[in-house]
């Protein structure tokens, strides 16, 4: 088959397939949280149902709200976060599925990914601004800030897997996704290097939930204090937008910590294909056991980390990305430089 | 033609994604797609001469100052990080002298660090 045909079922089955599996997602997250709190919580589909609601509802412009930006933001947040769920799906779709070629080598680089999770914050901000309302101000500051907050831990991370990158496969572009997919990091390291990349993964533990503005770190929505802050304002159709986004931006989150850190398949774990009356079915295996990582990494670090910790203050997020994560992280990335078996190479 | 376009934005060496000129229309493609389906799919009317356009504020009917003062505007970051402020603040007190003291001692360790191949 053409590469560019690949490439454009890629992108649009990515697409579609991550409409669908963000707002289940959304739904498998609420009923998680209720089984934590002993509640029965909404039906999985609710995701589904609440987007229906929005379509019908009135797509709301306050009066002095600067109009282009208010509209333009919530577009703009769910084309990036559409965009950032593509780039880091594609290409290891691509590896997933054996599909080799040269020009899919260099496919998803981390410095564009960092921006793309940064660009669907910034319109939240944009949006939260231009709304004309104290409350939507209040968490447009408040969601800047941690947007800052969560930068430096977040580049850390993505340097040190490059650091990694650039000794296991010397050959490879260091910031590849695919080179990350095709060299698990795990590899090559002695007990230090491991630690290292333990730190590294519990400092995402603490980065999906402050990207994705889920409870501790949804302090710009902050319901019951400043009534959804920054969405205060938006209705209809904005509003389904900006929730798409937010699910579509969780998913690639989720999955970039996939791909970093457990990218492993089942035909590697299993050291060969998985053929079952003679059919080969690796593919869909690789597929579903890939769903299945992202749904236990969007439990842990989404579902479990909302239900068993408190809104913090604003101040408290930033002092605790600024200092600890950000040590936790950089101790991780010292003691995979100062590896062994790293040094060695 | 068609085949210009795709020698432009395909180039075997450097791979597909990473060619901006793709990035961009990737990026229009999907916005032109949800552009057409919120206005399609979607309610877009609303009362505008109602109390509907009137900002929320939790009841309270006074006028408000619907802004932050800029001042305010990074106040967590600036919270948690107030000894680092505090002493930085210390080192700018208008004094040209101290300046360019400072100036020369972050150039001494440069010259160190990187010319004395201590990185």
């Amino acid at each position: 088959m053409n590469e560019l045909t690949v490439f454009l079922i890629m992108v649009i089955s990515t697409l579609i397939g991550g409409i669908y599996l963000g707002l289940l997602g959304r739904g498998i997250d609420r009923k998680i949280a209720a089984k934590f709190q002993s509640r029965i919580g909404p039906p999985i589909r609710q995701g589904f149902w609440d987007l229906k609601k929005l379509m019908l509802k009135q797509t709301i412009v306050p009066e002095n709200s600067i109009t282009w930006v208010f509209k333009g933001a919530p577009l703009v947040a769910l084309v990036t976060s559409a965009m950032l769920l593509v780039y880091i799906m594609v290409p290891y779709l691509l590896y997933l599925t054996g599909y080799e070629s040269p020009m899919f080598a260099h496919m998803g680089d981390f410095i564009l990914v960092i921006y793309l999770l940064m660009i669907p914050a910034i319109a939240l901000v944009a949006g939260g601004f231009s709304a004309g309302s104290p409350l939507s101000t209040i968490g447009s500051q408040r969601e800047m800030v941690v947007l800052m907050a969560t930068e430096l831990p977040l580049a850390v991370t993505v340097i040190a897997f490059a650091v990694k990158m650039s000794v296991l496969a010397p050959s490879m572009p260091s910031f590849s996704i695919f080179t990350a997919a095709s060299n698990p990091v795990w590899n090559g390291m002695g007990p230090a290097g491991i630690l290292g990349v333990i730190l590294l993964a519990s400092a995402f533990l603490f980065i999906i939930p402050a990207e994705t503005g889920k409870i501790p770190f949804d302090q710009a929505e902050a319901e019951t204090e400043i009534a959804e802050g920054l969405l205060a304002e938006y209705s209809g159709k904005y509003l389904a937008f900006f929730q798409l986004a937010e699910a579509l931006k969780s998913l690639g989150v989720v999955a970039l910590v996939v791909v970093l850190f457990f990218p492993q398949g089942v035909s590697t774990i299993m050291g060969g294909q998985m053929i079952a009356g003679g059919i080969n079915i690796t593919v869909p295996c690789e597929i579903m056991f890939f769903l299945l990582k992202v749904s236990v990494v969007y439990s842990v670090s989404i579902s479990f980390i909302r239900v068993s910790m408190a809104r913090l203050k604003i101040s408290q997020v930033s002092k605790f990305f600024i200092y600890s994560v950000s040590a936790v992280s950089i101790t991780g990335f010292i003691l995979i430089m100062i590896d062994p078996r790293i040094m060695a190479m | 033609m068609n085949g210009k376009i795709i020698d432009l934005i395909i180039k075997p060496e450097i791979g597909i994604v990473w060619i901006p000129l793709l990035l961009v229309a990737v990026f229009f493609v999907f916005m032109v797609v949800f552009h057409v389906w919120g206005r399609k799919f979607f309610r877009n009317d609303y009362n505008e001469n109602s109390d509907q356009v009137k900002p929320y504020n939790s009841g309270n009917l006074d006028e408000v100052n619907y802004s932050v003062k800029s001042s305010n505007l990074y106040w967590g970051f600036k919270k948690s990080m107030d000894r680092y402020f505090d002493i930085m603040k210390k080192f700018h007190d208008g004094d040209l002298n101290n300046y360019a003291k400072w100036f020369v001692i972050v150039v001494a360790a440069c010259f160190l660090l990187i010319g004395g191949g201590l990185l």
